[in-house]
C-alpha cells in the first residue's frame, strides 16, 4: 500500500492483513438512495475493493438533500450509474459495477455466489424479506438498517446461522401502514447516518471483528438514547432453495397483514 | 409494576414513549394497548422483556422492562 490506508493499517485490529481483506472483499449494495448513498461513501474510503450498486431508480430533485453523491444536473439520470461514476472518480482502488434493475430473486440467485456480503440499503418491505431468504439459502451475511422519522434500526443479520430478519418480524407491517411511513417526511441526517453506521457493521463484518450476532440496535435520535434487542438463533426453513425463492411471491406475502 | 417502553409509530400513536402498567403477561399489555389505541391494530411489531426478543404470551415480574418496536421502513 501506498500510504492512503495508513491511518487505518496502524489500527492494530486491522493491519495490513485486514487492509488486504478489504482490499479482496466483494459487496452488493441494494439500493443507492439515502442510506446507500453514505454507506457507499465509506465503504469505498475505507478500501473495500469490490462493490456492486444496484438501483432501478432515477435521481429526483427532492432526493438531492440526502443522497449526497448526487447534483442537480444528474436528475433524470441513474442511481446507480451516478453513483458508480462519482465513487470511481473520487476511488479508483475500488472497483465499482453499477446495475440499473429491479432486484428480484433472479438477480438475487445470479449476483450472490460472486459476493461477501449483501446491504440492504432500499425502503422496501418484499426487498428486505427476499434479501433475508437469499442470504440463508447462499450462505452470505447481510446488514440492515432502516429509519422511522428520528429513528433507526440496524443489524448484521446471518440468516443461515439461525439470525435472520424473520425471526425478529415474521409478519410484514401493514403495506398501508408502510405507505403512510414513506411519506411522512426525513430529516437528511438520519438516513446518513444509518447508512454510515451501517458501513460500519459491514466493514466489522468483513474484517471479522463483529460480535452482534443476535441483536437488533435501535437509536432515538432526538433524546439519543440507545437500545438493542436480542434473540435466540432459530434457522427459518422456507423458501428453502433457489427454486423455492424465485417460486415465492414477495409482493403477495408483504400484502397479506395478520398480526 | 412493569415499564413498556414505546418505539418508533407506536409512540407517536400512544402519544408517549412509556407507560407503567400493572399487568400479568405480555398479551394482556399487547391488548390494551390496541383497545385505547385502535390504530395500533394496524402494525405488527416485537416484543422484548428485559431486552430479549419474546415469542407467544410471556408472564412478567414487577419491575421487568417490556419493549414494542416495530419495523421501519424509510431508506
Amino acid at each position: 500500500m501506498d500510504g492512503y490506508f495508513r491511518r487505518q493499517i496502524q489500527l492494530r485490529e486491522i493491519g495490513e492483513t485486514g487492509q488486504q481483506k478489504l482490499s479482496s472483499s466483494k459487496v452488493l449494495v441494494i439500493g443507492a438512495g439515502g442510506l446507500g448513498c453514505a454507506l457507499l461513501q465509506n465503504l469505498v474510503s475505507c478500501g473495500v475493493g469490490h462493490i456492486t450498486i444496484l438501483d432501478s431508480d432515477v435521481v429526483e430533485y427532492h432526493n438531492l438533500h440526502r443522497q449526497t453523491l448526487f447534483a442537480p444536473l444528474d436528475v433524470g439520470k441513474s442511481k446507480a450509474e451516478i453513483a458508480a461514476r462519482f465513487l470511481s472518480e473520487r476511488y479508483p482502488h475500488c472497483d465499482i459495477y453499477p446495475l440499473n434493475a429491479v432486484f428480484d430473486a433472479g438477480m438475487a440467485v445470479s449476483l450472490m455466489t460472486g459476493i461477501d456480503i449483501l446491504v440492504d440499503c432500499t425502503d422496501n418491505l418484499p426487498v428486505r424479506y427476499l434479501v433475508d431468504d437469499a442470504a440463508r439459502i447462499f450462505d452470505k451475511p447481510w446488514v440492515h438498517a432502516s429509519v422511522s422519522k428520528f429513528n433507526l434500526q440496524w443489524a448484521l443479520f446471518r440468516p443461515s446461522k439461525g439470525y435472520a430478519y424473520r425471526n425478529i418480524y415474521p409478519v410484514p407491517p401493514n403495506p398501508i401502514f408502510m405507505g403512510q411511513c414513506n411519506a411522512e417526511g426525513i430529516l437528511g441526517a438520519v438516513p446518513s447516518l444509518a447508512g454510515t453506521l451501517q458501513a460500519n457493521v459491514v466493514l466489522n463484518a468483513l474484517l471479522g471483528l463483529d460480535n452482534t450476532d443476535g441483536k437488533l440496535f435501535h437509536l432515538d435520535t432526538i433524546n439519543g438514547s440507545s437500545y438493542a434487542i436480542t434473540y435466540a438463533p432459530v434457522l427459518v426453513t422456507e423458501p428453502a432453495t433457489a427454486d423455492e425463492l424465485i417460486n415465492y411471491n414477495y409482493e403477495r406475502f408483504c400484502q397479506n397483514f395478520n398480526p | 409494576m412493569v415499564n413498556v417502553l414505546l418505539f418508533g409509530r407506536l409512540a407517536e400513536i400512544c402519544g408517549q414513549s412509556n407507560f407503567f402498567f400493572d399487568m400479568a403477561d405480555t398479551d394482556t399489555i399487547s391488548e390494551k394497548l390496541r383497545n385505547d389505541f385502535p390504530e395500533m391494530k394496524q402494525l405488527s411489531f416485537a416484543v422484548a422483556v428485559n431486552q430479549v426478543l419474546i415469542i407467544g404470551n410471556t408472564k412478567l415480574s414487577d419491575g421487568d422492562e417490556v419493549a414494542l418496536m416495530p419495523p421501519y421502513s424509510g431508506g
